[in-house]
């Protein structure tokens, strides 16, 4: 059964196009990427679908309901892990969750074993108590992600869960994040630029300039790539380039100093590649396929060559009433 | 039952936070001090230095302006917690909640108003600091003006801040409202044979009402009719009504600032 369903969804900001006709489902209890460089239309995806901005186009239904039209009901349906914080500094932690049970209406009782069972979950049981000003940034993501579950949500969107977080605390909150999906029987709908996270999601839909240009299983994208990749960097790219082109027909991209060639067998091509170049190789690899190089392979682009993010601009115009 | 629990909680989420925060607290008991003993005296004292000492007493003239200035201030000032919650993201925890938009504001603005009301009541316990004795009575009749007062005014408050994005354009633009309500409400001077245009806006300016009102409250113990009569406006009743009825529109004017579309 489908959790999420979206169809012709168009969100304009004056003349730009932030999101431009993307239509997708997921299914319940799936765990569901989106990935994207910063600017695709991520974060304007996520804020249609948890009701705070108005579609332009096109229609969604989150558990069933249509997200403009009965927004109530979507927003008992939903928990989410906004990418900027949005914690009080002033406030204990179990404030935090109660103050959530009470505005979804939880009772206490439930709501006070889901503090205790959640408290233990994100490993804060011990500081429950503690105002949230004292917290480091991986603690205050996992209060977050706790208090987004306190309501048993059908849907929990985490908008970048890990931006701005250390690589060790960035591990802690991932391994959080992955073990939720079984504990909780919740769907969860995840967006993000980082391409090892991506690759734990059931399907991801890989979106770009507003447009989902792939959607399928981390497995399945990596075979459009269906070869392995061999980096080399040479004296002369340009040259280097041109021969590859001529003796192997293989279209190699320039990323930074060096050429990317997606190859058949990796291994076996290095050395012949070494060997036959005329001009010299000042280093050479060769990895099996990432999403990172799907991505590439897409667009023409890599990820990381992507600007700061436009849409943290439109999201401040997110107002009260608009 | 859900949405009256959902308001107490964003009340004392405002409580809450005042009540952490020791600087506030310091700030909030000096505050009253600094206006009664420093700026009434001051002016008092100021006063008959230019030879044009009033035939009352001065000071008992400014106590009920000052405890009317206090809650407007404060009401006003402590609405920037509704721009900080933007800045912080805390609103948008509340804006994607299952709960109706009023919920917020009502939450709000009550726990803005008794901030201000709790500075308001701490003024009028220096009232024998002004001459002016304090009596069960003169408590029981001034609380529910101070209360209206506060709930107004945070309401405008409120209503201001949910259009201003900025932590730093709520600073720049609240003095605009403070400056003008205080001088044109008659705080600090009787308002009588004011020039054409500055009467117009004095009677616009919701504070003139309730300090009138106030001042009658205060100084019927102390002064004689004639001369409250000479230092007041309306009757009492045209106060009061007025009051509430800037209160109610106050409050859906707050509230329309925050509705969906």
């Amino acid at each position: 059964m489908n959790v999420i369903e979206v169809k012709g969804l168009v969100k304009k900001f004056g003349s730009f196009r932030a999101v431009d006709n993307i239509s997708f489902e997921v299914d319940s209890g799936e765990f569901f990427g989106f990935l994207g460089p910063n600017g695709a239309g991520k974060t304007t995806t996520i804020n249609i679908l948890t009701t705070l901005l108005k579609p332009t186009e096109g229609r969604a239904l989150v558990a069933g309901h249509d997200v403009s039209r009965e927004k109530h009901k979507v927003r008992k349906s939903i928990g989410i892990v906004f990418q900027e914080g949005s914690l009080d500094d002033s406030l204990t932690a179990f404030e935090h969750l109660k103050f959530h049970g009470v505005f979804y209406d939880v009772p206490k009782k439930v709501y006070r074993a889901r503090i205790e069972e959640l408290l233990e979950i994100v490993g804060l049981e011990d500081r429950r108590n503690s105002l949230v000003k004292t917290f480091s940034g991986g603690m205050r993501r996992r209060l977050e992600i706790a208090r987004g579950l306190i309501h048993r949500p059908r849907v929990l969107f985490l908008d970048e869960p890990t931006l701005g977080l250390d690589v060790q605390t960035r591990i802690l909150v991932w391994d959080y994040i992955r073990s939720l999906g079984q504990r909780e029987d919740v769907t969860i709908f995840l967006t993000t630029h980082n391409m090892e996270e991506a690759e734990f999601a059931d399907r991801i839909a890989v979106i770009d300039h507003g447009n989902i240009i792939a959607l399928d299983t981390p497995a399945n994208l990596k075979k459009l790539v269906g070869k392995d990749i061999v980096m080399v960097q040479t004296a002369h790219n340009a040259q280097a380039k041109k021969e590859i082109k001529e003796r192997w027909n293989v279209e190699a991209k320039e990323i930074d100093e060096h050429l990317v060639l997606e190859i058949e067998n990796g291994p076996e091509f290095t050395p012949v590649l070494v060997r036959e170049l005329s001009v010299a190789v000042e280093a050479i690899s060769t990895r099996g396929v990432t999403l990172e190089d799907v991505f590439l392979h897409l667009t023409g682009r890599s990820i990381r060559d992507e600007g700061r993010d436009p849409e943290s601009g439109f999201q401040r115009k997110l107002k009260i009433g608009r | 039952m859900h949405f009256l629990s959902v308001v107490y909680l964003i009340w004392l989420r405002e409580i809450l936070r005042q009540w952490r925060d020791r600087v506030r607290i310091f700030a909030s008991f000096a505050m009253p001090f600094l206006f009664l003993l420093v700026m009434g005296r001051g002016i008092s004292a100021g006063l008959s230095a230019f030879g044009v000492a009033p035939s009352f007493d001065y000071l008992q003239f400014i106590f009920p302006g000052i405890i009317g200035m206090t809650v407007m201030m404060t009401a006003i000032y402590q609405s920037i917690s509704v721009v900080y919650d933007r800045e912080f993201g805390f609103l948008k925890e509340m804006l994607v909640a299952p709960i109706p938009r009023w919920t917020i504001v009502f939450g709000k603005v009550l726990g803005l108003a008794t901030l201000g009301l709790f500075q308001g009541f701490i003024v009028l316990m220096l009232a024998p600091l002004a001459g002016i004795s304090l009596s069960g009575e003169l408590i029981l009749k001034a609380l529910p003006v101070l209360m209206l007062l506060a709930l107004s005014i945070s309401s405008f408050g409120v209503a201001l801040a949910s259009r201003v994005k900025t932590i730093q354009g709520f600073q720049a633009i609240v003095p605009l409202p403070i400056v003008l309500m205080t001088f044109l409400a008659g705080t600090m001077y009787p308002l009588k044979n004011l020039p054409m245009d500055l009467e117009i806006l004095a009677k616009i300016d919701p504070l003139t009402y309730g300090i009138d009102l106030l001042r009658q409250i205060f100084l019927s113990g102390t002064m004689s009719d004639e001369l409250i009569s000479q230092v007041t406006l309306f009757p009492w009743q045209l106060d009061l009504g007025v009051i509430i009825g800037f209160t109610l529109f106050m409050l859906a004017f707050a509230s329309f600032t925050f509705r969906e579309d």
